[in-house]
């Protein structure tokens, strides 16, 4: 392969965008969970708790995924993101339509509805054809590849989900069933980020925490199964099983949790241990999210706080700082000229640092998950998760300045 | 003609992102020209091409299986004697 064919691989800005925009609207969060307090963790359909609950799943998620495709997309389906100039422009959709969409939510101000769908669902549209496109043309390990398709396709079902939703909420139809709600979020959690997380894991486990690579077979089985999930969600909606049974939909998170914890234990390289830990701590909330699920009496609050305000926070929280010290590195390698031996990239973000976010992470998601069972806790867990966030933030951007900053004799 | 230069092998598979490229990196401040490095790396290595243009070196990738690859580097006065990089 020649060199022009990847001319067009990521600039580390494009990806650095999404992921200080993912820890930015983590410290809102928690922001918004200490001003708003208990009532923010009552009720799933309370506008506190809807905004809260899309900062988390497009705003911390939503751009942390977003932005690990756009650097993996080469590395992981051998094929970058086609049209890489469009990237800072559909940044800047997402994040906008976002903002829109959580005025909507918490004022029901209709006039920022329309602006908020085409904003958001025109951005997601158009990151997910484009990665489809790559998917398809890339030449990376098949399984792969498929895994990242079926997670855009779950992308765009979620989207379009939520549209419908929206339209709901603002009265331009019917309004929608718990179902439709669930089949929504089942989508977007289980479709979209676990989709991809485990599409995705099956490169960056074994390149970043030096695990075995998962056998293609299971990957393969996971895929099946995780379809076969979603499509009881599905069957769900339309009343062809009965409502309690999207609770199926928790195995997932189960089987990723455990599978990576085999992995981890199994490795036969141990890297990265506050990455690993990151993880550990992510997968222990997403299993026990998943055995709560299975308990008919516990409410639907406690699930969504272990899974989308804690779990699934840590995972991306932990690979987006591993990724921002990656991304300065190559920065910093492309800007000092050739010859000039530039600093590793553990010294470019200290173990100290990162160990010091995960303490804050820790602590802050335990007490979250408190919370859920002492709501007094609940503004005082808004801090800390602010705190957290704003604390890995301050670190990824001192980071990723030496990439502009950092000078031969410095070194 | 490939076999004339002089060539240097590399074996980064078992190395953390982005040792590998960094190994590479090193490996290119001192190569010569009429010298060849073949690294067998862990992942397609895409950040490291864009770099390899930006020195000035012509190279080779392929696919391995496993989501191994193989790259070939030699100065781009070179290329003409670029051929596709053998694993072994």
């Amino acid at each position: 392969m020649s060199g022009l064919a990847f001319a067009s691989a990521p600039l580390p800005s494009l990806p650095m965008r999404f992921l200080m925009a993912a820890l930015a609207w983590g410290a809102a969060a928690g922001l918004w969970l200490a001003w708003h307090g208990e009532a923010a963790l009552l009720s799933r359909w309370s506008p506190v708790t809807l905004v809260l609950v899309h900062v988390w799943a497009l705003g911390v998620l939503g751009n942390a995924m977003l932005g690990s495709l756009v650097q993996f997309l080469p590395v992981a389906a051998g094929s970058p993101l086609p049209g890489m100039r469009a990237v800072p422009w559909l940044h800047a959709a997402f994040n906008t339509g976002l903002v829109l969409l959580l005025a909507t939510l918490a004022t029901s101000s209709h006039p920022l509805a329309l602006p908020a769908a085409g904003l958001l669902g025109g951005s997601l549209a158009i990151f997910a054809l484009l990665a489809l496109l790559a998917v398809v043309r890339g030449e990376g390990a098949r399984v792969v590849r498929e895994g990242i398709g079926l997670a855009l396709l779950a992308l765009i079902a979620t989207a379009a989900l939520g549209l419908l939703l929206l339209a709901a909420r603002t009265g331009w139809r019917g309004p929608a069933t718990a179902g439709m709600v669930d089949v929504h979020a089942a989508f977007g959690v289980i479709g979209w980020v676990l989709g991809l997380l485990a599409a995705v894991g099956g490169v960056t486990l074994p390149m970043l925490q030096g695990t075995r690579a998962p056998p293609a077979a299971a990957s393969r089985a996971w895929q099946i199964t995780w379809m076969l999930t979603l499509g009881i969600a599905v069957a769900t909606l339309m009343g062809a099983v009965p409502g309690s049974a999207w609770r199926v939909a928790a195995w997932p998170l189960a089987a990723f949790a455990l599978a990576v914890c085999v992995l981890q234990a199994r490795a036969p390289h141990r890297r990265n241990p506050v990455l690993r830990r990151f993880w550990l701590a992510g997968c222990a909330c997403l299993f026990a999210a998943s055995l709560l699920a299975l308990r008919p009496e516990v409410s639907l609050v406690p699930l969504g706080i272990l899974v989308l305000g804690v779990g699934l926070p840590l995972l991306v929280v932990g690979m987006a700082l591993e990724i921002t010290a990656f991304l300065t590195w190559i920065a910093l390698r492309q800007r000092v000229p050739r010859g000039v031996r530039v600093p590793g990239v553990g010294s470019l973000f200290g173990e100290a640092d990162r160990r010091r976010a995960f303490v804050l992470h820790g602590v802050a998601g335990a007490l979250l998950v408190a919370a859920a069972l002492a709501p007094a806790l609940t503004r005082g867990a808004g801090l800390a998760i602010a705190l957290a966030y704003a604390a890995s933030l301050h670190g990824q951007w001192r980071c990723w300045r030496q990439a502009a900053t950092w000078r031969h004799d410095d070194g | 003609m490939a076999h004339a230069l002089t060539l240097v092998r590399l074996d980064l598979r078992d190395l953390a992102a982005p040792e590998p490229m960094e190994r590479i990196l090193d490996c290119l401040r001192t190569l010569q020209r009429g010298e060849r490095l073949v690294a067998q790396t862990p992942l397609f290595p895409a950040p490291l091409l864009p770099i390899l243009d930006q020195w000035g070196f012509a190279y080779r990738v392929r696919d391995t299986g496993a989501g191994n690859a193989c790259i070939a580097i030699c100065h781009v006065a070179d290329r003409h004697t670029l051929e596709p990089p053998q694993a072994a």
